[in-house]
């Protein structure tokens, strides 16, 4: 059957399961868009206000389900406008297919309109990228993409496909012809054996701890770790990206480390001698000064990319494996070990809440204003369940909502870590909600809502069920808060001194909007709205001053992290 | 001494950006680039020699390992 470039790339999606994809149309990508229209019984597109809007919602789609996310875009400003997206989703190993469309290949190279040589800009912040050269190379070309996203340690693909070949006509092939696409010339993943005297480490540790990476969100061997984790009684710490790969309410859990990890799961991590580290990457967000964490600590690393192993922390035994064989083999290591994480835990919860434990430092250091943080999540909480998705922007709230959400489910927190992108919320939660078809918590800061809110309308337009809470502090309050630590209060454009009147705007775009200022105030527009089906925000009024604590200046060691506000102390 | 790596990689101008891209990021100082395609014109051998006062070669061959269509990659020693 001959089918045009535009048909293949729709039937290539298809084949993969695709059934939701994200897009704005433009000149170059008038014939895919005119296939999507008619075709019947297929794709769902969703059409964003801005192409930023539509890849971080195809990245939220593919962090909420593990499955590819796809984004439609066209040439030159389409292209470009994804950029940060793509950055985003390579930084965070996100599995996002991006589908550009050229200017026809007579076209290419004379500065033709909408016409970017986007291959070239996207080379450094994707997995793999390529432009379709021919028609008959374009089945291949795709099938490949979606491999290469999904495959081994997932990413950003990005495929550029000239306008000429969306219109030209070719014999479609049937699924054995392209079967040894998927098998021919790919990375093979080579398992490491079992790195010489680990057993030994495991043996004679005293007291072991596991870090749990977004490594293992990803790999879903949330159960494996689960199970090994609470029969061996160790400790599990996680990183941002590792919130929810283990329960935070469990009595292992060390919760969230790093610069604004809780301070006495800090102070564990400095006293271990053995660190299980399960798909991370030791990020300086995490570590801060290299050579300072956990050094009296042997360190098994276990990753699927060996480009992670000595990249930002020596380790002892870098160990190239699926986390679920890690776990496998360390299970059978640990037979008859037996520590005593729970008695470890308790005893650092008793003496922490006896000096200055995190959740009584952040209350004391809230009495000025309506809202305690802690207590806000705990009322967000109570409202969305354990079980729904939460999005967020970057700053304060994103680390406010990474310490005292506790989250206990794989996947239920999405949320730009290592790029740290403002703006990113909003969009993903549009792809999550797709993804999931049921109630997305967004929580967001203004500085980054402001940045991506037109896409209000795209909530609004599918009537999506997104509960975005504003946490306003009328600033852009981490760069606000590093000047009041480390440049003496000079607050140099970070205090919005003009205001927006966020639920004017919200109801602009025919979003019911709320402002609250208090506990109560909000748990009255929580109740109120525990059971509309559409999109609601709220907006609550945070005092500027109040801070993310404890921090750990960034590159600096766990002896100078602040617990409080210095002006507090 | 200088250093060298050599590598098979698909016959695309973008895999040569893509790995000279690479070093620069990882703040290699490049004296001599050599592509050549082989007689199908499907892959090439890419040679690349460096000036020796850069960081550890051992990290960056691992994340051009990584990369699509760099089949291989080895560090020649002289």
């Amino acid at each position: 059957m001959l089918l045009s470039g535009a048909e293949i790339v729709l039937k290539c999606l298809k084949e993969y399961k695709v059934e939701s994809i994200f897009g704005f149309p433009g000149g170059a990508v008038i014939p895919i868009y005119d296939a999507l229209y008619q075709d019947d019984q297929g794709i769902k597109h969703y059409r964003t206000c801005h192409e930023q809007g539509a890849v971080h919602a195809a990245d939220g789609y593919a962090r909420a389900t593990g499955k590819v996310g796809v984004c439609l875009v066209t040439s030159g400003p389409g292209a470009t406008n994804t950029i940060t997206g793509i950055a985003t989703a390579y930084m965070d190993s996100s599995p996002v297919l991006i589908l550009t469309g050229q200017v026809s290949s007579g076209l290419i190279g004379r500065d033709s309109f909408q016409e970017v040589d986007i291959t070239a800009m996207t080379l450094t912040i994707t997995k793999h990228c390529e432009m379709v050269k021919s028609i008959e190379q374009l089945q291949e070309v795709l099938y490949r993409a979606m491999e290469i996203a999904k495959e081994g340690r997932p990413g950003p693909v990005l495929i550029d496909i000239p306008k000429d070949i969306l219109t030209q006509k070719t014999e479609y092939k049937t699924n054995s012809d392209v079967a040894s696409v998927q098998q021919a010339d790919r990375k093979r993943y080579e398992k490491h054996p079992l790195p010489e005297g680990i057993y030994d480490a495991v043996k004679t540790a005293k007291r072991p701890v596991i870090i749990a990476g977004g490594g293992v969100n990803i790999s879903k061997a949330n159960d494996a770790l689960f199970k090994w984790a609470s029969k061996a009684h160790i400790p599990v710490a996680n990183t941002l990206m590792g919130s929810g790969a283990f329960p935070q309410t469990h009595p292992l859990s060390l919760g969230l480390i790093g610069m604004h990890g809780h301070a006495p799961s800090n102070r564990y991590m400095a006293s271990a001698d053995l660190i299980i580290a399960l798909g991370v990457r030791f990020s300086d967000r995490v570590v801060g000064a290299s050579e300072e964490f956990c050094k009296g600590a042997k360190i098994i690393h276990v990753d699927i990319d060996s480009s992670e192993f000595g990249k930002n922390k020596q380790v002892d035994f870098p160990w190239r494996v699926s986390i679920h064989e890690a776990l496998a083999t360390l299970t059978q290591l640990s037979l008859g070990c037996v520590w005593t994480g729970e008695k470890d835990l308790e005893k650092l919860q008793i003496e922490s809440s006896d000096e200055t434990g995190n959740e009584v430092t952040n209350e004391a250091s809230t009495q000025v204003q309506s809202f305690n943080i802690p207590a806000l999540f705990r009322q967000l909480k109570a409202y969305a369940g354990a079980e729904t998705t939460v999005v967020t922007e970057v700053g304060q709230h994103q680390m406010w909502t990474a310490q005292y959400y506790h989250f206990e489910h794989v996947r239920t927190f999405i949320t730009s870590g290592g790029l740290g992108t403002m703006g990113f919320g909003l969009g993903a939660a549009i792809g999550t909600a797709v993804a999931k078809k049921g109630r997305v918590l967004h929580i967001a800061g203004d500085g980054s809502f402001k940045m991506n809110c037109n896409e209000l309308e795209t909530v609004s337009k599918y009537h999506l069920p997104i509960t975005t809470v504003i946490m306003n502090n009328h600033s852009l309050g981490m760069v606000r808060q590093w000047q009041g630590l480390f440049c003496e209060g000079r607050y140099s454009e970070t205090d919005a001194n003009q205001s927006v009147d966020i639920v004017k705007l919200a109801e602009a775009y025919g979003i019911k909007g709320y402002s609250v200022s208090s506990h109560a105030e909000l748990q009255t527009v929580l109740d109120l709205v525990k059971w509309v089906e559409g999109p609601v925000l709220i907006e609550c009024e945070i005092h500027p001053d109040e801070g993310v604590y404890p921090i750990i200046p960034a590159g600096k060691g766990i002896e100078e992290m602040l617990e409080v506000a210095p002006w507090r102390t | 001494m200088e250093r060298m790596l050599r590598a098979t990689i698909e016959n695309e101008p973008e895999v040569l950006m893509r790995v000279t891209a690479l070093l620069k990021r990882k703040g290699f100082q490049m004296k001599r680039i050599v592509m050549q395609s082989d007689d199908d014109q499907k892959k090439a051998n890419l040679e690349i020699t460096m000036q020796n006062n850069g960081p550890a070669l051992d990290a960056a061959l691992l994340v051009l390992k990584r990369v699509v269509n760099v089949y291989s990659v080895v560090e020649v020693k002289q």
